[in-house]
């Protein structure tokens, strides 16, 4: 159990709802199926920069691929989200998800043209994985699969982190389907 | 309370008229306060279309208590007293939670209260029969209600209206007690604010069963 | 003269770099909680908050079919009037004018209007804060209205179009330094995705539906966060505040969400245990008994709430507490103890 709880601390899951800003919640399978490229990774760099035209802040996330779940990538990921620091000024974008180095991740990224790709649903395209009892690899909390119905119920047993085994069967099983 | 029954037991003494004719009277005793109920509230939040859904409910209630009372009283005219009155009432705020929609269960979340109660009314005697003189009273009264650890004090008024019974027995030592007995009465306190919700007036059982001396 | 939305430029604006690459590098830490939001430049902590008033703020001089930006920008004002309106709160804002600059543009310009963003597919609408990293003032808000989306000024809604003003006063609400509300219910759906079924606050994350005016009327927990950041006269000395930990197993725990619901007006305040000690203090309550729930974010984007570097629980049952907690006038109840078990 305190190995469970030093997980559960260890780790956070974006999961399909929210985010400051307002957004539209999407499940699982959409974001399997919209993504260009899902990816399981470790964060190695954190870089703040201007966007394209120069208007305004963001931050470009490394990763290095430990899996595919869809598409291609050379030998890291990159993706970018709104906001982050550069020079004196910190640009800060409520919901925008937030990176340290060293965290495990799988993202879920949509590309425009030849831009560096994006996160699918800003905070809802990215799953944080943490470690459980005996050390089983954990996606929490758990992400919303299609077809599951009903009132959402916070803090109820069901609701516990997913092992990132079944996690991953489930999205590559997702990404292969028709919608 | 053995004090009353001896005062009961004990072979009838003839009444003496002094007894009647007492002026002031001191009484000290017992008074129960029924339960009062506040209400249904419930914990709503909106839906789309501006309509409400209930999370869940709260139904608040002000314990019943038994608690202590003093009282002094001026006879005015032949059976007419002016009576002021201090009550004690140690007693508690209860909110009953239930239909929780994530399943919470069913919780009665309590805080004590401390109510008192200073009062001030009529009191009038009717015919009297053997030691027995029946009697109806009523007045008003200021109520103060004190919470838990006395961090929040809520006041309010009071009324009531109630009958009882006053069983006088002469003093062996008239010249300084002129008479004893004990008295009980149910009343109807009608309260107003305090720790209520409202300021709607709700009326709850009250009885009191004290001994006096009248001087 | 209008125009619709245009495709980004990727034009150098090399006045705006200049300007901004006089200074030295700082790093701010966000930190976010339900009433306020917080940050840290070079060890101090500041509060994000407009430390002047009006707050000034510009429209972007963009209109969308339905929605013309003076359409757009009365839709705003309304929304700066209803929080500035809260008679327990301190507040004023003042509208500048058009510009032709979008939100998000780093321009030391406070702005709210429609923008294209492909890369925000599924965001209605953000807030965005820039911050000086050097004296930790608050340098802009913008607001960004995703044109990809149906919006609607109608007074009574559109169906299938999302409300200007709704969605306005929620962001509004972020753009004066409210965070997120955790008090509201969701329902997972047949059809895939998830939708509210109801709020207890306009600050909670997803908006209600489209065509939904209902969310722009403000709530007791949105009212209780605005009045304690921007407090009017009097505020502090006539509500009080409930303080206390939540703890599992004698320990403290991070990111639990506890309600305060007065059992009198039936009115819901939340926030949440912000330290390792499971600390968490709720403010701007009327005095009087109180009701105390908790329960654990384990349906949220946690990130939504807090810092992704804070060690949020959730494994935990939701709970009453079996006591009524006393709030005083001008006061605090004094610490109380929320103990949960594990699921």
């Amino acid at each position: 159990m305190k190995n469970f709880c030093m997980a559960v601390l260890a780790c956070l899951v974006l999961t399909a709802p929210v985010a400051a800003t307002v957004l539209v919640p999407v499940d699982l399978a959409e974001l399997a199926h919209d993504a260009t490229v899902i990816a399981r990774g470790q964060v190695v760099a954190v870089d703040g920069r201007w966007t394209d035209d120069r208007r305004g802040i963001e931050t470009v996330i490394t990763l290095e691929p430990e899996a595919m779940l869809k598409g291609q990538a050379g030998g890291v990921v990159t993706f970018r989200v709104p906001g982050g620091t550069l020079g004196r000024y910190r640009n800060i974008v409520i919901g925008a998800p937030q990176f340290t180095i060293g965290q495990r991740l799988i993202v879920f990224l949509g590309a425009t043209g030849p831009e560096v790709p994006h996160l699918l649903g800003l905070s809802q395209g990215v799953y944080r994985i943490g470690t459980g009892a005996g050390g089983a690899a954990l996606v929490v909390p758990s992400p919303v699969m299609p077809g599951v119905t009903g009132p959402v119920v916070r803090g109820v047993s069901s609701r516990q982190p997913a092992p990132l085994a079944d996690f991953e069967r489930d999205v590559r099983a997702l990404a292969r389907a028709e919608r | 309370m053995a004090a009353v029954l001896a005062l009961v037991l004990l072979p009838g003494v003839a009444f003496a008229q002094s007894a009647e004719s007492a002026r002031f009277e001191v009484s000290g005793g017992l008074r129960w306060f029924g339960p009062s109920g506040f209400g249904t509230v419930a914990a709503n939040q909106t839906v789309l279309g501006g309509g409400t859904r209930r999370v869940f409910s709260s139904e608040t209630t002000l314990d019943g208590s038994m608690g202590a009372g003093t009282s002094v009283s001026y006879r005015v005219a032949r059976a007419v007293r002016v009576e002021a009155a201090v009550a004690y009432n140690p007693t508690g705020l209860s909110t009953r939670l239930s239909g929780d929609v994530e399943g919470v269960a069913n919780t009665v979340a309590r805080a004590p209260v401390t109510q008192f109660l200073f009062e001030g009314g009529l009191l009038v005697s009717g015919r009297r029969r053997g030691p027995v003189t029946p009697f109806v009273t009523g007045g008003a009264g200021y109520l103060r209600q004190l919470n838990d650890g006395r961090t929040l004090v809520e006041t309010g008024r009071s009324y009531f209206a109630g009958a009882g019974l006053y069983y006088v027995r002469a003093s062996a030592h008239p010249r300084r007690v002129k008479a004893i007995g004990a008295r009980v009465d149910l009343r109807a306190v009608f309260l107003r604010d305090g720790v209520a919700p409202d300021s709607t007036i709700r009326g709850v059982p009250a009885v009191t069963a004290a001994l006096f001396a009248r001087f | 003269m209008t125009r619709v939305v245009p495709r980004r430029s990727r034009l150098f604006r090399a006045a705006c770099v200049a300007t901004l690459a006089l200074f030295l590098v700082a790093q701010p830490h966000p930190a976010s909680a339900y009433l306020k939001f917080g940050y840290e430049v070079n060890a101090t902590s500041f509060t994000l908050k407009w430390r002047t008033m009006p707050v000034g703020y510009y429209v972007s001089d963009v209109s969308l079919p339905g929605v013309t930006q003076s359409q757009f920008q009365a839709a705003a004002d309304t929304a700066f009037k209803t929080w500035a309106s809260v008679p327990t709160a301190s507040l004023s804002y003042q509208f500048m004018g058009f510009t032709r600059n979008l939100p998000g543009d780093d321009d030391g310009r406070t702005t709210l209007g429609f923008r294209s963003e492909p890369s925000l597919d599924r965001v209605l609408a953000s807030t965005s804060y820039l911050v000086d990293g050097v004296t930790g003032d608050l340098v802009e808000a913008d607001i960004f209205f995703n044109s990809a989306f149906a919006w609607s000024v109608a007074p009574a809604g559109e169906r299938g179009r999302w409300d200007v003003q709704t969605i306005a006063l929620h962001e509004i609400g972020h753009l004066l330094g409210l965070g997120h509300s955790a008090i509201g219910e969701t329902e997972q759906l047949a059809t895939g995705g998830r939708r509210v079924l109801s709020t207890g606050a306009v600050m909670f994350p997803i908006a209600l539906g489209s065509g939904d005016i209902a969310g722009r009327t403000l709530q007791p927990d949105d009212i209780a966060g605005i009045s304690d950041l921007y407090p009017a006269t009097g505020f502090n000395r006539e509500t009080g505040s409930v303080s206390g930990r939540v703890t599992k197993d004698g320990r403290g725990i991070y990111g639990a969400h506890v309600v305060a619901f007065d059992p009198r007006a039936g009115e819901m305040v939340g926030n949440f245990s912000l330290d390792a000690n499971g600390q968490f203090s709720i403010a701007g309550l009327r005095p009087g008994p109180h009701v105390l729930r908790v329960e654990p974010l384990d349906d949220a984007d946690t990130v939504s709430f807090f810092s992704a570097a804070d060690p949020t629980d959730v494994d935990f049952k939701a709970a009453f507490l079996d006591l009524l907690v006393i709030v005083p006038k001008g006061g605090d109840s004094g610490p109380v103890e929320l103990k949960v078990v594990p699921k």
